[in-house]
């Protein structure tokens, strides 16, 4: 299997009160082509910022960044805008991540006017595949977002992302604004779409349950560096790293916790942090 | 302006459009019909409306209006032929008044429309790209904003020649930074915004990121500035007129009349009162539609 | 045990000129005894923070309450009464404190409020309080404003500044949802501390099901402002009875293998709650019948520790 995506030393500064933040700290990781990556951590972590230097969103102070062979760091702007056809990005909060005024369809749109030459009739059926696709009727391309759930809104922003057919979608907390249930399409949904498509995922959490569920590889990160990573299996029943061992114990509703109240809970150990 | 028409397709355009309109309009009528104040302020713009473009059928006095004299009627007080009185050359106030309400609302609506067009696109490029090109732009305005806006408009006058035109270059030269000013604040802010973000990952071009995303999205912000604002010049422009560095005699303007009125408050009071009073009431409407248009505006709101 | 908090058939209904407009809370029944954590869990939009807000007469604008909330036989006060047995900590401490005043100062205006007090006394309790919720350094905490400490530190303030009243009761409104898991984890193995130390009755309002299940004795389960299932926690969780409960756990994806579909609810939460006639859950539930329709079911107990508002519940 190839590599869709690797990152190579990825480091990222920012300037903060006159010295230096280091958000991304040597940071390499490889992605394999149809495999789920996921990237665990607490906020700060750096797990965001990773991923938009990825997405060159951001770029990196240091390190390469190569996607499906090109070095992202070494596009021009306008080379860059064409690689982006070929990855997706979903994020976080579903509602917001859509313009307001723009309906639906045109959300949808957007993409396709951009990086292919679909026009009239054509790009509406095309946007009304893609709505199907992520389970909602074309009827929805005329609404505005507001008019939709969280989890509906969810959907389109898959569907934009799948629009111009990329090989990697780079999901952002995907879940975590959406309640257990919705959550549960979402999951559903991104599960057969990967499976169809053959994606590559690099998908980003701090919730655990949704990392061990969809993942074949899982890295932890800590203030800005990969503390332990590998098999997604191995990483949750054998952590070798004390603070992917504090993470697992302090998961709501974790197994090897306490069940009930009465009895004393066992308090992670995370000097520091708090 | 609208920056958005091109990119939707015809039959979203006919959704939208929907969208854009025709519940507007109907939210109109329920904001109009529950908020007092707000279909006051409409009802005095109508009201300045319909003045200025049919005003010189609507005067008594039309001739009067546009400054001929009439000295056998001079400083005479309100009464059944001439309502609200005549100043000191004879003519009929009311009808000074609403011959006046073509070049106030003319003046002030080019000013904000020349501000607006020079402001905008400088505010959306200088928010959301930021860097130098922010901090150059940003300074440019900052010399602009140092001087009171009259008093730029002052020496503006002075250099161009005291004329209605002038006054409103004057003043549109003043203006523009403000709305350069409010527009890179808010595409600031805008461009922090998930769906931006989301459009920079699609490889959306800059340039459709800053009209379709940053732009369209602090429209509200920028019609409520305008709103009140061509209240504001009216008075503005009213000012300049009033110390003669704007509409020049004998043509008919709300500021001018009430320099002319001024020595005459104690006898004539009528003189200057009403033309004031035409400019507080111009002014207050806009101001009141303004700010029930912020509401209005709030995509949120369509829903209900 | 004694109820420190009774909830009788407590309904909030919003008006809008003369017409109730929505009715997010319909007729619910809570107990909360001295010493336990009743968890209330529920999806956005059931009416949790409703409930625990319309407990303590906290309510939104346009909106009613009926029903009977009493604790030990009196009428609760509203928590903004100065002798309120009740107390509410909210989800973000980072907005909870005002800004530019110092914690210490905050904390004593709300002593001073409660009870009679002497500046120095009140320094000392306040001091005392801010140990006993295990900040490393109450001085410095005193002095601190706001912005100066962690989101984990200020939450730990709150229920600081919460147990400063003495509460018979503590609401908790999602106190660990703004904040990572480790230091939710410390949040919630101290309001277990402090219950069993100082026995006050916990409303815990929570959409994670996992923290539910961690922390609780007791959950009831919300949907579209009715209980539909409550117990004790063991038995909830392990034995959930009524079809949301089920689809609620069965949509978690906590142990479930690579592939393996979660079972997720179609539709979503109804927003108008009006016109619902009949079961609530009908438009999402697998078992429907045609009776769900008409027979809006009650909360009917099976056994001693749990009961569920389903008409087929037998069946299931």
């Amino acid at each position: 299997m190839t590599n869709v995506l690797s990152l190579e030393k990825i480091v990222k500064t920012f300037p903060h009160h006159k010295r230096v933040f280091t958000a991304v700290d040597d940071v390499s990781l490889r992605i394999k082509e149809g495999t789920v990556y996921g990237l665990v951590g607490e906020s700060g972590s750096g797990k965001s910022t990773l991923a938009r230097c990825a997405m060159q969103l951001m770029r990196p102070t240091s390190g390469r960044t190569i996607f499906e062979g090109d070095d992202l760091g070494k596009l021009t702007p306008r080379a860059l805008r064409n690689v982006r056809s070929r990855m997706g990005m979903v994020l976080q909060n579903p509602v917001a991540s859509l313009n307001p005024r723009m309906t639906i369809g045109a959300s949808v749109a957007e993409p396709l006017r951009a990086h292919t030459t679909l026009k009239g009739q054509a790009l509406q059926s095309k946007i009304e595949d893609l709505l199907d696709e992520v389970g909602l009727g074309a009827g929805h391309a005329h609404r505005l977002p507001h008019q939709l759930s969280g989890g509906q809104c969810q959907r389109v922003g898959i569907a934009r992302a799948l629009a111009t057919s990329p090989r990697l979608l780079i999901l952002d907390e995907p879940t975590s604004a959406l309640d257990v249930s919705v959550q549960a399409q979402i999951l559903n949904l991104l599960q057969d779409l990967q499976q169809q498509k053959g994606l590559t995922y690099l998908l980003i959490s701090h919730d655990l349950d949704v990392v061990r569920y969809l993942s074949d590889e899982v890295a932890v990160m800590k203030s800005g560096k990969i503390v332990e990573s590998g098999a997604a299996e191995r990483i949750f029943t054998d952590p070798q790293h004390d603070y992917t061992r504090t993470l697992l114990e302090a998961a709501p509703g974790h197994k090897a916790s306490p069940a009930v109240g009465s009895h004393t809970l066992s308090a992670p150990n995370t000097q520091g942090s708090n | 302006m609208s920056p958005t028409t091109e990119i939707t397709t015809p039959t979203q355009s006919h959704a939208s459009a929907e969208h854009a309109n025709l519940k507007p309009l109907k939210l109109l009528r329920q904001t109009l019909g529950r908020d007092r104040l707000a279909a006051a302020g409409a009802a005095i713009i109508v009201v300045v409306i319909v003045l200025a473009v049919f005003g010189q059928w609507l005067a008594p006095f039309p001739d009067q209006g546009m400054g001929s004299t009439n000295a056998s009627a001079r400083n005479l007080a309100p009464n059944a032929l001439n309502w609200l009185g005549t100043d000191q050359l004879g003519r009929d106030v009311l009808s000074r008044i609403i011959m006046g309400a073509n070049p106030a609302l003319t003046i002030s609506a080019t000013v904000v429309a020349a501000a607006a067009l020079i402001g905008i696109p400088l505010g959306a490029v200088a928010g959301y790209c930021g860097g130098w090109l922010d901090e150059t732009l940003m300074r440019v305005t900052e010399v602009f904003q140092a001087f009171p806006p009259l008093l730029l408009a002052m020496v503006t006058v002075a250099i161009l020649g005291p004329s209605l035109t002038n006054a409103g270059i004057a003043l549109a030269i003043s203006w523009w930074p403000w709305y350069a000013r409010l527009v890179r604040a808010e595409a600031r802010s805008l461009r922090e915004r998930s769906y931006v973000e989301a459009a920079r990952a699609m490889g959306i071009p800059q340039l459709l990121i800053i009209t379709r995303h940053v732009l369209r999205n602090c429209m509200t912000p920028i019609l409520v500035q305008a709103t009140v604002d061509i209240g504001t010049v009216i008075l503005a422009a009213g000012s300049l007129a009033f110390i003669g560095l704007g509409t020049q005699p004998p043509l008919p303007d709300w500021g001018l009349m009430v320099a002319e009125g001024r020595g005459l408050i104690f006898s004539s009071w009528w003189i200057a009162t009403f033309p004031g009073l035409a400019i507080f009431l111009a002014v207050l409407g806009f101001n009141l539609l303004g700010d029930s248009l912020r509401d209005l505006l709030d995509p949120r709101q369509v829903k209900r | 045990m004694t109820h420190v908090l009774t909830i009788r058939d407590l309904n909030v209904e919003f008006i809008d000129r003369g017409k109730v407009t929505n009715r997010p809370v319909r007729g619910i029944d809570l107990n909360v005894s001295a010493g336990e954590i009743l968890g209330l869990v529920g999806e956005t939009g059931c009416g949790k923070s409703l409930t625990g807000l319309a407990a303590l007469g906290i309510l939104p604008r346009g909106a009613r309450r009926t029903g009977k909330v009493t604790m030990g036989g009196d009428p609760l006060q509203p928590s903004s009464e100065p002798d309120s047995p009740a107390a509410i900590v909210f989800q973000n401490p980072g907005t909870a404190f005002n800004p530019v005043f110092t914690l210490g100062r905050q904390l004593s205006d709300v002593l001073s409020r409660h009870r009679q007090i002497s500046r120095s006394d009140s320094k000392s309790e306040v001091l005392r309080h801010l140990g006993l919720v295990g900040l490393p350094d109450p001085e410095r905490v005193f002095l601190s404003y706001p912005h100066q400490l962690s989101g984990g530190m200020l939450q730990r303030a709150m229920i600081a500044m919460a147990l400063l009243r003495q509460p018979r009761l503590l609401i908790l409104d999602e106190p660990t949802t703004a904040l990572d898991v480790t230091v939710a984890r410390q949040i919630l193995v101290l309001i277990d501390e402090l219950r069993h130390e100082f026995g006050f009755g916990v409303l815990l309002i929570s959409h994670n099901l996992g923290i539910i299940r961690d922390v609780c004795d007791r959950v009831a389960v919300l949907y579209a402002g009715r209980v539909i299932e409550t117990g004790t926690v063991d038995a909830v969780m392990n034995n959930p009875r009524h079809p949301y409960t089920r689809g609620l756990l069965g949509a978690l994806p906590a142990g479930r293998s690579h592939g393996e579909r979660l079972s997720a609810i179609p539709g979503s939460v109804p927003g108008n709650l009006l016109s619902i006639t009949g079961c609530a859950f009908m438009n999402r539930c697998p078992h429907a019948v045609i009776d769900c329709s008409f027979t809006d079911p009650f909360l009917t107990r099976n056994g001693s520790d749990q009961a569920v508002a389903c008409i087929k519940e037998d069946e299931l």
